[in-house]
């Protein structure tokens, strides 16, 4: 297996773990309260699922973000 | 009301659609224009969301708040260890392998009667969860129609006994599609792509319908998410849902378990994700988009929850079917169908894909086995390949025909409404048996068998048959007070563990029982040769390359393996398989190719894409005669297996030393280009900086040349200009050439032990006249012991560094009262000179830069240059040489909290080691 792949899968189970630690106790039962009307662990626990989501594209398609971003940077996207 | 013929139209255009969509699929597959892009691959994956998704997820969330995430957190955090997918996708494009049954057993010496125990157990879990789909199709019907149970069946055959009701209707229709779609092909390997595009069409639509759904109920029926959630946090009793504290976080962890093997090892799921991958790089983008797709699936699931809980608030309500009868109860029909069509599309997929999977399983490894060993005369059929896909046809049929059976006897009682985590429960019992098998070579079959077998025995204690004692079809006393009245083995509260719910309690004991019998009796018992063979390919299948075992020995017919081949590929398939291996070995004709290792291997594993890897080992046995291997030839295989690793150690060891040496080549070349930068930036600052003064003196030697009558004032003040500038010139050049020299270590540095005190004392006087000229105070303060300073230096260059210093303070003195302070001390076997000023101070920010070349404090486009701006430099370099260090410490002035000023000033500081002596 080429090693810039073995990296990305290491990666990911690295997050992966961050992942188990995130989605639960005993930090899910810090997340109490509310933000505005919003309880703070609708908020929360959808955030840092899109932010697991977002990393791992960042991993594996680093390519496509880099050029969406440069898409971005240019104005053309 | 929403008309009758509107939905059947509808759902017959959708069910259409469908089947367009897959033969469209087909069709762009047979033209070699292959549809599945990683895109599909991920949205087809979803098909992990069901109707339980679609209508349970709201129904659990009215009663235990947060907890549905579970069953899609998991996956989440499964999907992020795409290492182990990776694997099972490479394993088994490998070995051909076409089902989860198939790989279990292929692991462990391609055993059928492992192979038939995990498809009876699949089976037993996910027949009735098949049937739980079905019952929501007919639930759904049954709202939008309570009292028209053959709703979609057309009137004129209404009369007829075989059709009961509107869902054995779509029953047949998905029958007949996955007929068509899911057994195109003989050889399971093959993809259906059709079938996998159609999946995805299915998970796009379902996503837009509960978007919509819930976009409704949130904006439409109420005033946003905020509006909810306030509503929600007023009524006690549905707040409480809204906090951690609502969570049994033991139950949170274990159900995000149970749905994190589940999404590896629910046969459908193995059928999408592993059999029908076309390419591994698309695990890249299902690595993220799949749980991008549960999170956008489950954004509305709470809200629509809550909605639901507020407007029934006290009342008996269906919680389950909230998505449908809501947007019903307003009156939106055309929701309501989206819905309906919604729901549909979330059971279909499924019931497709999980019939496609359990029947290969069942027809490879139950069907075949039987009919391969029985008494039927079978093997000595021509052509069995039409034999084959019948088969596998008739059992599509038949399991559908089960599952509706189970929801029509079973539709209403417990059993089936609790179908979905129990089916769970059942499918996680092969997690220890296939993933010890692809990282543990020690695994053995025994081991499989005994931890499967105990897994599922629990399994069945703790879950199945408490669902049927709750359903009121056996006795539920063993329950909570267990058989005998003994409590220790109550279903729920096994060997006294109430602790956790029902499903939690059962994950861990069959959990438990599993691992330790498959890890235990692995340990106790051996492996054959062919196991630990197979063992090692699955563990190793990152770094193989061959297929072909090389502890194989025996004797074979290339004609018998060939004819085999044909009668259950079909000749013509056979044939093109047979040509493309000869052509791969350079082999011209089918009938040269000899029977070797190689070519048995072939064989099998073609065999193994079309009735499974042990029903093929079987066939290929049966024309093999493989020899046991003896023991000289063990230890000959032995040796030279280890030859071949100290070869590849030492490949690797120098593998690793040319790395370094290209580490410390591109590291020296880095610091070249460097060096060249800095000496190109160096002569570019060096021009720059002796342009200034000669255009100075050519400027105004130019003016003295051109009038000769200029006042005499002038022409004193001109030429007082350009002998400054040209002594600027000179001090310039000198400076550079000594920088040059210093840089290039070609000094010629003249080492004496001398007293700093009388070398700090001279210098200073010797600068008296520059003090004077400027009108500042120089005091000088030195050790009082009298005792000599003495260090080991150049006394020429240290007098350069301290008239340096002092030029410089005198230079940024306020004229009239400056004051200067050399100070010289002892600290630390170190001599350290101090020279302060009164000046302006240097800003923190310029305070390093003043010791880098050509560079000073202050404005250089505004501000006038006060020296060559080598001076620090030089200085920094010389004390450095002697072991010392530069630096400065400045203040600019200003008020401390309390009001008072605070004095600017800085403070140039050397240190140079003291003499041993």
């Amino acid at each position: 297996m080429p090693k810039a792949m073995q990296k990305t899968l290491l990666k990911l189970g690295v997050i992966g773990f961050v992942s188990l630690l995130v989605f639960n106790y005993p930090l899910l039962s810090l997340y109490r309260g509310s933000v505005g009307d919003w309880p703070l662990l609708y908020v929360l626990l959808f955030v840092w699922w899109l932010a697991v989501i977002l990393i791992a594209r960042r991993i594996t398609e680093p390519s496509t973000s880099g050029q969406l971003k440069s898409n971005v940077d240019r104005g053309t996207s | 009301m929403i008309a009758t013929w509107v939905v059947a139209l509808l759902t017959f255009v959708y069910l259409g659609l469908l089947f367009a969509v897959a033969r469209f699929g087909d069709r762009r597959a047979d033209a070699g224009r292959s549809v599945i892009t990683s895109t599909v691959y991920a949205l087809a994956i979803a098909v992990y969301c069901t109707s339980w998704t679609f209508y349970g997820s709201v129904g659990r969330a009215t009663t235990g708040g947060f907890s549905f995430l579970t069953i899609y957190l998991g996956p989440t955090i499964m999907f992020l260890f795409a290492a182990v997918i990776l694997k099972m996708i490479r394993v088994s494009k490998t070995l051909r392998l076409t089902s989860i049954a198939d790989f279990i057993a292929a692991r462990y010496g391609k055993s059928q009667l492992l192979a038939g125990l995990v498809t009876v157990i699949a089976v037993v879990g996910i027949i009735p969860y098949i049937a739980l789909q079905l019952k929501a199709i007919s639930y759904s019907l049954k709202i939008l129609f309570p009292d028209d149970a053959q709703a979609l069946i057309p009137d004129a055959l209404e009369s007829l006994a075989f059709m009961p009701d509107s869902t054995a209707v779509i029953a047949i229709i998905l029958a007949a599609f996955t007929i068509v779609f899911g057994t195109r092909h003989l050889d399971v390997t093959e993809r259906h792509e059709g079938m996998v595009l159609a999946i995805a069409f299915e998970s796009v639509f379902k996503l837009i319908a509960f978007l919509a759904v819930g976009a409704y109920v949130v904006w439409y029926l109420n005033d946003g998410f905020g509006d909810l959630f306030a509503r929600a946090e007023a009524i006690p009793a549905i707040a409480r849902l809204l906090q951690p504290e609502s969570i049994n976080f033991g139950n949170w962890f274990a159900l995000t378990l149970l749905s994190g093997l589940a999404i590896l090892m629910l046969p459908r799921q193995f059928q999408i994700t592993v059999v029908e991958n076309v390419d591994e790089t698309h695990m890249r983008r299902a690595v993220w988009m799949f749980p991008l797709y549960l999170l956008l699936i489950n954004i509305f699931v709470l809200p629509i929850a809550l909605a639901g809980l507020i407007q029934f608030n006290g009342q008996a309500f269906e919680a389950d079917t909230l998505v449908l009868t809501m947007p019903l109860a307003e009156g939106t029909n055309a929701m309501a169908m989206l819905a309906f069509l919604g729901g549909l599309s979330a059971a279909t997929g499924m019931v497709i894909v999980e019939t496609i999977a359990l029947a290969t399983m069942v027809s490879n490894d139950l069907v075949m086995p039987i009919l391969l060993h029985g008494r039927f005369d079978f093997t000595t059929r021509k052509d069995l390949s039409g034999v084959i896909m019948l088969i596998r046809r008739c059992t599509i049929v038949f399991l559908l025909f089960l599952g509706y059976l189970y929801f029509r006897f079973a539709g209403e009682a417990y059993a089936l409404v609790s179908i979905g985590l129990i089916s769970f429960l059942a499918v996680a019992q092969f997690a220890p048996s296939l993933l010890g098998g692809m990282y543990w070579k020690e695994g053995n079959r025994q081991g499989a068998m005994v931890g499967l077998l105990l897994g599922f025995a629990v399994w069945l204690y703790t879950a199945l048959l408490p669902s049927f004692g709750k359903s009121g079809w056996i006795a539920s006393d063993f329950i909570t007070q267990g058989p005998w009245g003994i409590d220790g083995l109550a279903a729920h509260g096994l060997f006294g563990l109430t602790t956790l719910d029902p499903i939690a309690h059962s994950l861990f004991w069959s959990l438990l029982f599993n691992l330790g019998g498959y890890v235990i009796v692995s340990m106790l018992t051996r492996q054959n040769a062919n196991e630990l063979a197979t063992a090692s390919q699955f563990v190793n299948i990152n770094s193989s390359v061959s297929l072909a075992p090389k502890i194989w020995r025996g004797t074979a017919s290339a004609d018998s393996l060939i004819e085999l081949l044909k009668r259950f590929l079909g000749p013509k398939q056979a044939q093109s398989r047979l040509q493309r291996y000869a052509k791969d070995r350079g082999i011209g004709k089918i009938g040269e190719l000899k029977a070797d290792a190689d070519f048995v291997m072939f064989a099998e594993t073609q065999l193994a894409g079309t009735i499974g890897s042990a029903s093929a080992h079987v066939m290929v046995s049966s024309v093999v005669q493989e020899e046991e291997l003896g023991f000289d030839e063990v230890l000959n295989i032995l040796d030279e297996a280890s030859q071949v690793r100290a070869h590849s150690r030492e490949l690797e060891r120098k593998s690793a030393e040319l790395e370094e040496a290209s580490r410390e080549l591109r590291a020296a070349n880095d610091k070249l280009m460097e060096v060249d930068r800095l000496k190109d930036d160096f002569m570019s600052t060096v021009t720059h900086e002796l342009r200034t003064p000669l255009t100075s003196i050519r400027a105004f030697s130019e003016m003295l040349h051109a009038d000769p009558e200029m006042a005499e004032e002038d022409r004193t003040r001109f030429l007082g200009i350009i002998v400054g500038e040209a002594e600027r010139l000179t001090r310039l050049i000198n400076q550079i050439l000594d920088f040059a020299k210093l840089e290039s270590g070609r000094v010629d540095w003249l080492v004496e032990q001398l007293d700093l005190r009388e070398l700090v004392d001279e210098t200073a006087a010797s600068l008296g006249q520059l003090f004077r000229t400027r009108g500042a105070d120089c005091v000088i303060t030195l050790p009082e012991d009298n005792l000599p300073v003495l260090v080991d230096v150049d006394r020429d260059r240290i007098k350069q560094v301290i008239i340096n210093l002092l030029s410089n303070a005198v230079k940024f003195v306020p004229e009239g009262n400056g004051r200067i302070t050399v100070r010289l001390s002892r600290s630390n076997g170190f001599a350290i000179v101090a020279v302060h000023d009164n000046g302006p101070g240097i800003p923190e920010a310029y305070q390093e830069i003043i010791f880098e070349r050509f560079r000073q404090g202050g404005n250089t486009m505004t501000d006038k240059p006060q020296g060559t701006g080598l001076g620090l430099p030089i200085s920094r370099e010389i004390i450095e040489h002697f072991g010392g260090k530069l630096w400065v410490e400045s203040t600019t002035g200003g008020t401390t909290a309390a009001g008072d000023e605070i004095e600017s000033g800085s403070t140039f500081l050397f240190t140079i080691p003291l003499s041993d002596a």
